[in-house]
Protein backbone atom coordinates (compact mmCIF):
# COMPACT_ATOMS: atom_id res chain seq x y z
CA UNK A 1 0.00 0.00 0.00
CA UNK A 2 1.49 3.33 -1.06
CA UNK A 3 1.57 6.47 1.02
CA UNK A 4 0.74 10.06 0.11
CA UNK A 5 3.61 12.49 0.50
CA UNK A 6 1.32 15.24 1.80
CA UNK A 7 1.64 14.73 5.56
CA UNK A 8 -0.65 17.65 6.34
CA UNK A 9 -3.48 16.06 4.37
CA UNK A 10 -2.85 12.66 5.93
CA UNK A 11 -2.98 14.24 9.35
CA UNK A 12 -6.60 15.31 8.90
CA UNK A 13 -7.91 12.22 7.10
CA UNK A 14 -9.33 10.81 10.36
CA UNK A 15 -11.30 14.05 10.76
CA UNK A 16 -12.42 13.74 7.12
CA UNK A 17 -13.72 10.23 7.82
CA UNK A 18 -15.36 11.38 11.05
CA UNK A 19 -17.03 14.19 9.07
CA UNK A 20 -15.92 16.85 11.48
CA UNK A 21 -14.17 19.18 9.02
CA UNK A 22 -15.35 22.66 8.13
CA UNK A 23 -16.99 23.13 4.72
CA UNK A 24 -13.85 24.72 3.29
CA UNK A 25 -11.59 22.02 4.70
CA UNK A 26 -13.97 19.29 3.56
CA UNK A 27 -13.93 20.66 0.03
CA UNK A 28 -10.13 20.91 -0.04
CA UNK A 29 -9.61 17.38 1.29
CA UNK A 30 -12.31 15.93 -0.95
CA UNK A 31 -10.56 17.36 -4.02
CA UNK A 32 -7.27 15.89 -2.92
CA UNK A 33 -8.73 12.48 -2.14
CA UNK A 34 -10.46 12.41 -5.51
CA UNK A 35 -7.08 12.75 -7.20
CA UNK A 36 -4.87 10.76 -4.80
CA UNK A 37 -5.14 6.96 -4.90
CA UNK A 38 -3.05 6.51 -1.76
CA UNK A 39 -5.32 8.77 0.24
CA UNK A 40 -8.42 7.02 -1.12
CA UNK A 41 -7.03 3.72 0.11
CA UNK A 42 -6.19 5.25 3.45
CA UNK A 43 -9.68 6.74 3.77
CA UNK A 44 -11.21 3.31 3.03
CA UNK A 45 -9.00 1.77 5.70
CA UNK A 46 -9.91 4.49 8.19
CA UNK A 47 -13.62 3.88 7.59
CA UNK A 48 -13.15 0.21 8.40
CA UNK A 49 -11.17 1.07 11.53
CA UNK A 50 -13.80 3.56 12.64
CA UNK A 51 -16.65 1.12 12.07
CA UNK A 52 -14.79 -1.58 13.97
CA UNK A 53 -15.23 0.19 17.27
CA UNK A 54 -17.42 -1.65 19.76
CA UNK A 55 -20.99 -0.43 19.92
CA UNK A 56 -22.73 -2.79 22.29
CA UNK A 57 -21.13 -2.07 25.65
CA UNK A 58 -23.90 -1.77 28.20
CA UNK A 59 -23.49 0.95 30.78
CA UNK A 60 -25.91 1.42 33.66
CA UNK A 61 -26.22 5.20 33.74
CA UNK A 62 -28.51 5.24 36.79
CA UNK A 63 -26.06 3.14 38.78
CA UNK A 64 -23.28 5.58 37.99
CA UNK A 65 -25.35 8.63 38.91
CA UNK A 66 -26.39 6.95 42.16
CA UNK A 67 -22.74 6.55 43.12
CA UNK A 68 -21.83 10.19 42.56
CA UNK A 69 -21.26 12.30 45.63
CA UNK A 70 -23.57 15.31 45.53
CA UNK A 71 -21.93 18.74 45.66
CA UNK A 72 -21.61 19.87 49.27
CA UNK A 73 -22.93 16.55 50.50
CA UNK A 74 -21.14 14.86 53.40
CA UNK A 75 -20.99 11.13 52.94
CA UNK A 76 -22.37 9.39 56.05
CA UNK A 77 -20.52 6.50 57.61
CA UNK A 78 -21.73 3.45 55.70
CA UNK A 79 -23.65 0.82 57.60
CA UNK A 80 -23.44 -2.24 55.38
CA UNK A 81 -26.15 -4.82 55.75
CA UNK A 82 -24.19 -7.68 54.20
CA UNK A 83 -20.66 -8.49 53.08
CA UNK A 84 -21.64 -7.85 49.50
CA UNK A 85 -23.07 -4.47 50.37
CA UNK A 86 -20.00 -3.75 52.45
CA UNK A 87 -17.73 -4.43 49.51
CA UNK A 88 -19.84 -2.26 47.25
CA UNK A 89 -19.96 0.50 49.83
CA UNK A 90 -16.21 0.38 50.31
CA UNK A 91 -15.80 0.89 46.61
CA UNK A 92 -18.12 3.84 46.49
CA UNK A 93 -17.15 5.72 49.63
CA UNK A 94 -15.28 8.87 48.79
CA UNK A 95 -12.26 10.06 50.64
CA UNK A 96 -12.39 13.82 51.25
CA UNK A 97 -9.73 15.67 49.35
CA UNK A 98 -7.14 17.32 51.59
CA UNK A 99 -4.60 19.73 50.25
CA UNK A 100 -1.03 18.49 49.95
CA UNK A 101 0.18 21.41 52.03
CA UNK A 102 -2.13 20.48 54.91
CA UNK A 103 -0.99 16.88 54.69
CA UNK A 104 2.66 17.94 54.79
CA UNK A 105 1.97 20.18 57.75
CA UNK A 106 0.27 17.37 59.66
CA UNK A 107 3.06 14.99 58.78
CA UNK A 108 5.69 17.45 59.97
CA UNK A 109 3.89 17.93 63.28
CA UNK A 110 3.65 14.19 63.86
CA UNK A 111 7.22 13.58 62.80
CA UNK A 112 8.42 16.25 65.16
CA UNK A 113 6.23 14.98 67.99
CA UNK A 114 7.57 11.44 67.51
CA UNK A 115 11.17 12.63 67.45
CA UNK A 116 10.59 14.80 70.49
CA UNK A 117 8.98 11.95 72.43
CA UNK A 118 11.85 9.64 71.55
CA UNK A 119 14.47 12.12 72.64
CA UNK A 120 12.56 13.02 75.81
CA UNK A 121 12.11 9.40 76.88
CA UNK A 122 15.77 8.63 76.21
CA UNK A 123 16.91 11.70 78.04
CA UNK A 124 14.66 11.10 81.00
CA UNK A 125 15.71 7.51 81.38
CA UNK A 126 19.39 8.37 81.26
CA UNK A 127 18.97 11.27 83.64
CA UNK A 128 16.87 9.29 86.11
CA UNK A 129 19.23 6.36 85.97
CA UNK A 130 22.13 8.64 86.68
CA UNK A 131 20.71 10.43 89.63
CA UNK A 132 17.75 12.24 90.07
CA UNK A 133 14.36 13.33 90.93
CA UNK A 134 11.88 14.90 88.55
CA UNK A 135 9.99 17.94 89.63
CA UNK A 136 7.45 20.01 87.79
CA UNK A 137 8.04 23.70 87.65
CA UNK A 138 6.99 26.70 85.66
CA UNK A 139 9.51 28.14 83.31
CA UNK A 140 8.98 30.60 80.54
CA UNK A 141 9.55 29.24 77.07
CA UNK A 142 12.38 30.41 74.88
CA UNK A 143 12.77 30.84 71.20
CA UNK A 144 13.23 27.75 69.07
CA UNK A 145 16.45 29.20 67.72
CA UNK A 146 17.99 28.37 71.05
CA UNK A 147 17.28 24.77 70.34
CA UNK A 148 19.75 24.77 67.52
CA UNK A 149 22.29 26.70 69.50
CA UNK A 150 22.36 24.04 72.14
CA UNK A 151 21.94 21.11 69.79
CA UNK A 152 25.02 22.07 67.87
CA UNK A 153 27.04 23.32 70.81
CA UNK A 154 28.76 21.63 73.72
CA UNK A 155 26.87 20.87 76.90
CA UNK A 156 27.47 23.61 79.43
CA UNK A 157 28.86 22.78 82.78
CA UNK A 158 26.50 24.69 85.00
CA UNK A 159 22.80 24.59 85.81
CA UNK A 160 20.94 24.26 82.53
CA UNK A 161 17.55 25.39 81.33
CA UNK A 162 15.98 24.26 78.09
CA UNK A 163 12.58 24.81 76.57
CA UNK A 164 10.93 23.16 73.60
CA UNK A 165 7.69 23.63 71.79
CA UNK A 166 6.80 27.27 72.26
CA UNK A 167 7.47 30.25 70.10
CA UNK A 168 8.96 33.32 71.57
CA UNK A 169 6.22 35.56 72.86
CA UNK A 170 3.32 33.12 72.66
CA UNK A 171 4.40 30.99 75.63
CA UNK A 172 1.87 28.16 75.53
CA UNK A 173 3.89 25.88 77.78
CA UNK A 174 1.91 22.71 78.37
CA UNK A 175 4.19 21.08 80.87
CA UNK A 176 7.67 21.58 82.06
CA UNK A 177 10.08 19.38 83.89
CA UNK A 178 13.12 20.10 85.92
CA UNK A 179 15.57 17.31 85.38
CA UNK A 180 18.71 16.89 87.37
CA UNK A 181 21.40 16.55 84.82
CA UNK A 182 25.14 16.38 84.72
CA UNK A 183 27.83 17.97 82.68
CA UNK A 184 31.01 16.23 81.91
CA UNK A 185 31.96 12.67 82.70
CA UNK A 186 33.62 10.95 85.56
CA UNK A 187 33.11 10.92 89.27
CA UNK A 188 33.40 14.68 89.71
CA UNK A 189 30.33 15.54 87.67
CA UNK A 190 28.58 18.71 88.68
CA UNK A 191 24.86 18.27 89.21
CA UNK A 192 22.76 20.58 87.08
CA UNK A 193 19.07 21.31 86.65
CA UNK A 194 17.51 20.90 83.20
CA UNK A 195 14.05 22.34 82.59
CA UNK A 196 12.04 21.00 79.67
CA UNK A 197 8.98 22.76 78.39
CA UNK A 198 6.73 21.34 75.68
CA UNK A 199 4.28 23.76 74.11
CA UNK A 200 1.74 23.49 71.31
CA UNK A 201 3.39 22.27 68.10
CA UNK A 202 0.72 23.84 65.98
CA UNK A 203 2.12 27.22 66.94
CA UNK A 204 5.07 26.57 64.66
CA UNK A 205 5.16 27.16 60.94
CA UNK A 206 6.06 24.36 58.58
CA UNK A 207 9.47 25.90 58.00
CA UNK A 208 10.20 26.07 61.71
CA UNK A 209 9.10 22.50 62.28
CA UNK A 210 11.15 21.28 59.35
CA UNK A 211 14.20 23.18 60.60
CA UNK A 212 13.87 21.65 64.03
CA UNK A 213 13.38 18.19 62.56
CA UNK A 214 16.52 18.62 60.51
CA UNK A 215 18.42 19.51 63.64
CA UNK A 216 16.98 16.61 65.58
CA UNK A 217 18.08 14.33 62.76
CA UNK A 218 21.65 15.55 63.19
CA UNK A 219 21.77 14.49 66.79
CA UNK A 220 23.63 11.36 67.65
CA UNK A 221 20.94 8.99 68.93
CA UNK A 222 23.36 6.33 70.12
CA UNK A 223 23.59 5.87 73.84
CA UNK A 224 26.93 5.78 75.53
CA UNK A 225 28.39 5.79 78.97
CA UNK A 226 28.56 9.54 78.84
CA UNK A 227 25.49 11.65 79.30
CA UNK A 228 24.27 13.14 76.05
CA UNK A 229 22.43 16.45 75.90
CA UNK A 230 19.11 14.77 75.24
CA UNK A 231 17.16 18.02 75.23
CA UNK A 232 18.19 21.48 74.12
CA UNK A 233 20.07 22.92 77.04
CA UNK A 234 20.63 26.55 77.87
CA UNK A 235 22.48 27.68 80.98
CA UNK A 236 20.28 29.44 83.49
CA UNK A 237 21.13 33.04 83.70
CA UNK A 238 22.96 32.98 80.42
CA UNK A 239 22.21 35.78 77.99
CA UNK A 240 20.56 33.38 75.48
CA UNK A 241 17.69 32.31 77.77
CA UNK A 242 14.50 34.29 77.58
CA UNK A 243 12.49 34.32 80.71
CA UNK B 1 -15.36 23.89 12.21
CA UNK B 2 -13.87 21.12 14.26
CA UNK B 3 -12.83 23.63 16.84
CA UNK B 4 -16.29 25.22 16.76
CA UNK B 5 -18.01 21.90 17.34
CA UNK B 6 -15.59 21.01 20.09
CA UNK B 7 -16.14 24.40 21.67
CA UNK B 8 -19.91 23.78 21.56
CA UNK B 9 -19.36 20.41 23.22
CA UNK B 10 -17.11 21.94 25.84
CA UNK B 11 -19.62 24.72 26.43
CA UNK B 12 -22.43 22.22 26.93
CA UNK B 13 -20.30 20.21 29.34
CA UNK B 14 -19.46 23.35 31.31
CA UNK B 15 -23.14 24.24 31.52
CA UNK B 16 -24.03 20.77 32.72
CA UNK B 17 -21.27 20.87 35.32
CA UNK B 18 -22.56 24.19 36.64
CA UNK B 19 -26.09 22.80 36.84
CA UNK B 20 -24.77 19.77 38.69
CA UNK B 21 -22.98 22.00 41.15
CA UNK B 22 -26.24 23.86 41.65
CA UNK B 23 -27.86 20.59 42.69
CA UNK B 24 -29.45 19.47 39.42
CA UNK B 25 -29.04 15.70 39.40
CA UNK B 26 -30.34 15.46 35.84
CA UNK B 27 -27.22 17.29 34.72
CA UNK B 28 -25.13 14.40 36.05
CA UNK B 29 -27.28 11.95 34.14
CA UNK B 30 -26.79 13.99 30.99
CA UNK B 31 -23.03 14.10 31.46
CA UNK B 32 -22.83 10.36 32.04
CA UNK B 33 -24.98 9.64 28.98
CA UNK B 34 -22.83 11.91 26.84
CA UNK B 35 -19.54 10.23 27.69
CA UNK B 36 -20.22 6.71 29.03
CA UNK B 37 -20.14 4.89 25.69
CA UNK B 38 -16.91 6.53 24.61
CA UNK B 39 -15.35 5.66 27.96
CA UNK B 40 -16.54 2.07 27.64
CA UNK B 41 -15.02 1.77 24.19
CA UNK B 42 -11.79 3.27 25.40
CA UNK B 43 -11.69 0.87 28.35
CA UNK B 44 -12.10 -2.07 25.97
CA UNK B 45 -9.29 -0.76 23.81
CA UNK B 46 -7.11 -0.36 26.86
CA UNK B 47 -7.45 -4.10 27.36
CA UNK B 48 -10.32 -4.29 29.85
CA UNK B 49 -12.53 -7.31 29.31
CA UNK B 50 -15.06 -8.13 32.01
CA UNK B 51 -14.80 -5.03 34.19
CA UNK B 52 -15.61 -2.36 31.65
CA UNK B 53 -18.75 -1.08 33.36
CA UNK B 54 -16.94 -0.97 36.69
CA UNK B 55 -14.06 1.03 35.24
CA UNK B 56 -16.47 3.46 33.63
CA UNK B 57 -18.33 3.86 36.92
CA UNK B 58 -15.11 4.42 38.82
CA UNK B 59 -14.02 6.97 36.25
CA UNK B 60 -17.17 9.04 36.70
CA UNK B 61 -17.06 8.76 40.48
CA UNK B 62 -13.43 9.85 40.54
CA UNK B 63 -14.09 12.66 38.10
CA UNK B 64 -17.15 14.02 39.90
CA UNK B 65 -15.36 13.98 43.23
CA UNK B 66 -12.56 16.04 41.71
CA UNK B 67 -14.51 18.38 39.48
CA UNK B 68 -12.79 21.33 41.13
CA UNK B 69 -9.58 20.09 39.57
CA UNK B 70 -11.05 20.03 36.08
CA UNK B 71 -9.41 22.66 33.90
CA UNK B 72 -11.90 23.87 31.33
CA UNK B 73 -9.10 24.50 28.82
CA UNK B 74 -9.34 20.83 27.92
CA UNK B 75 -12.53 19.03 27.04
CA UNK B 76 -14.36 17.03 29.69
CA UNK B 77 -14.10 13.88 27.59
CA UNK B 78 -10.34 14.28 27.26
CA UNK B 79 -10.11 14.67 31.03
CA UNK B 80 -12.32 11.60 31.58
CA UNK B 81 -10.19 9.55 29.19
CA UNK B 82 -7.07 10.55 31.13
CA UNK B 83 -8.66 9.53 34.44
CA UNK B 84 -9.88 6.24 33.00
CA UNK B 85 -6.49 5.41 31.55
CA UNK B 86 -4.84 5.93 34.95
CA UNK B 87 -7.45 3.73 36.62
CA UNK B 88 -6.84 0.98 34.09
CA UNK B 89 -3.08 1.24 34.59
CA UNK B 90 -3.59 1.02 38.37
CA UNK B 91 -5.73 -2.08 37.92
CA UNK B 92 -3.13 -3.67 35.70
CA UNK B 93 -0.43 -2.99 38.26
CA UNK B 94 -2.45 -4.33 41.15
CA UNK B 95 -3.35 -7.35 39.01
CA UNK B 96 0.31 -7.89 38.26
CA UNK B 97 1.12 -7.73 41.98
CA UNK B 98 -1.51 -10.40 42.61
CA UNK B 99 0.21 -12.56 39.99
CA UNK B 100 -2.43 -12.23 37.33
CA UNK B 101 -1.19 -12.70 33.79
CA UNK B 102 -1.71 -9.14 32.62
CA UNK B 103 0.08 -6.86 30.26
CA UNK B 104 1.95 -4.02 31.85
CA UNK B 105 4.76 -3.36 29.42
CA UNK B 106 4.09 -0.80 26.72
CA UNK B 107 6.61 -2.45 24.45
CA UNK B 108 4.47 -5.57 24.07
CA UNK B 109 1.48 -5.98 21.85
CA UNK B 110 -1.96 -6.18 23.39
CA UNK B 111 -3.43 -9.48 24.43
CA UNK B 112 -6.73 -8.48 25.96
CA UNK B 113 -8.87 -7.71 22.97
CA UNK B 114 -11.26 -10.62 23.31
CA UNK B 115 -14.31 -8.55 24.23
CA UNK B 116 -13.84 -6.38 21.23
CA UNK B 117 -13.36 -9.41 18.99
CA UNK B 118 -16.75 -10.69 20.08
CA UNK B 119 -18.39 -7.36 19.46
CA UNK B 120 -17.36 -7.10 15.83
CA UNK B 121 -18.68 -9.66 13.43
CA UNK B 122 -17.69 -8.20 10.10
CA UNK B 123 -14.68 -9.94 8.56
CA UNK B 124 -12.91 -6.80 7.45
CA UNK B 125 -13.50 -5.32 10.86
CA UNK B 126 -12.05 -8.40 12.47
CA UNK B 127 -8.99 -8.17 10.25
CA UNK B 128 -8.68 -4.57 11.25
CA UNK B 129 -8.96 -5.49 14.92
CA UNK B 130 -6.20 -8.02 14.51
CA UNK B 131 -4.07 -5.36 12.87
CA UNK B 132 -4.74 -2.96 15.74
CA UNK B 133 -4.11 -5.73 18.21
CA UNK B 134 -0.63 -6.22 16.76
CA UNK B 135 0.33 -2.59 17.46
CA UNK B 136 2.34 -1.57 20.47
CA UNK B 137 0.25 -0.26 23.32
CA UNK B 138 1.10 3.36 22.69
CA UNK B 139 0.47 3.06 18.95
CA UNK B 140 -2.84 1.36 19.61
CA UNK B 141 -3.96 3.97 22.13
CA UNK B 142 -3.04 6.81 19.80
CA UNK B 143 -4.57 5.15 16.75
CA UNK B 144 -7.89 4.35 18.37
CA UNK B 145 -8.19 7.76 20.01
CA UNK B 146 -7.44 9.46 16.72
CA UNK B 147 -9.43 7.27 14.34
CA UNK B 148 -12.25 5.90 16.43
CA UNK B 149 -12.79 8.71 18.89
CA UNK B 150 -11.79 11.61 16.67
CA UNK B 151 -9.49 13.17 19.27
CA UNK B 152 -6.96 15.76 18.11
CA UNK B 153 -3.24 15.22 18.61
CA UNK B 154 -3.28 17.83 21.35
CA UNK B 155 -6.04 15.97 23.21
CA UNK B 156 -4.30 12.64 22.69
CA UNK B 157 -1.13 14.10 24.15
CA UNK B 158 -3.10 15.19 27.25
CA UNK B 159 -4.78 11.82 27.66
CA UNK B 160 -1.66 9.73 27.18
CA UNK B 161 0.65 12.12 28.99
CA UNK B 162 2.92 12.61 26.01
CA UNK B 163 3.72 15.37 23.53
CA UNK B 164 1.68 16.37 20.52
CA UNK B 165 4.59 15.58 18.20
CA UNK B 166 5.07 12.15 19.73
CA UNK B 167 1.35 11.43 19.34
CA UNK B 168 1.55 12.38 15.66
CA UNK B 169 4.56 10.11 15.10
CA UNK B 170 2.85 7.22 16.90
CA UNK B 171 -0.26 7.69 14.76
CA UNK B 172 1.65 7.58 11.47
CA UNK B 173 3.73 4.61 12.61
CA UNK B 174 0.53 2.84 13.64
CA UNK B 175 -1.10 3.56 10.30
CA UNK B 176 1.95 2.20 8.50
CA UNK B 177 1.94 -0.94 10.65
CA UNK B 178 -1.79 -1.50 10.07
CA UNK B 179 -1.34 -1.21 6.31
CA UNK B 180 1.52 -3.68 6.36
CA UNK B 181 -0.48 -6.13 8.46
CA UNK B 182 -3.44 -5.95 6.08
CA UNK B 183 -1.21 -6.31 3.01
CA UNK B 184 0.30 -9.57 4.28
Amino acid sequence: MTECNNAEIRDVLPDYVADTLSAAELSRISMHVAECGACREEVALLRIARNARPQAVHIDVDAIVARLVKPGHIVPEPVPSSPGVAAATARTTQTPFVSQRALRSRRNVWQFAAALALVAVGGLSVAVARSGSIALTNVSPIDSAQLSDVATGAAPSSSLTATLGARSGSAPAMFEQTIPSVAGAGPARARTQTVVSVGDLSDYTDAELQRMLDRVDKWDGATSGDVMPTMPLVPVGSSGAKQ
Amino acid sequence: MIETEREDDASLDRTLIERWRDGDERAATAIVKRHAQALARFAVRLGMTDEVDEVVQDTFVRAFSALDGFRSDSSLRTWLFAIERRLVIDRRRSGARRGKDVEVDDSHAATGYDALDVLVADESSQRMMLAIKALTRMQRDVFTLRVQEGRSYKEIAEILDTSEGAARVHYHNAMRAVKEFLDD
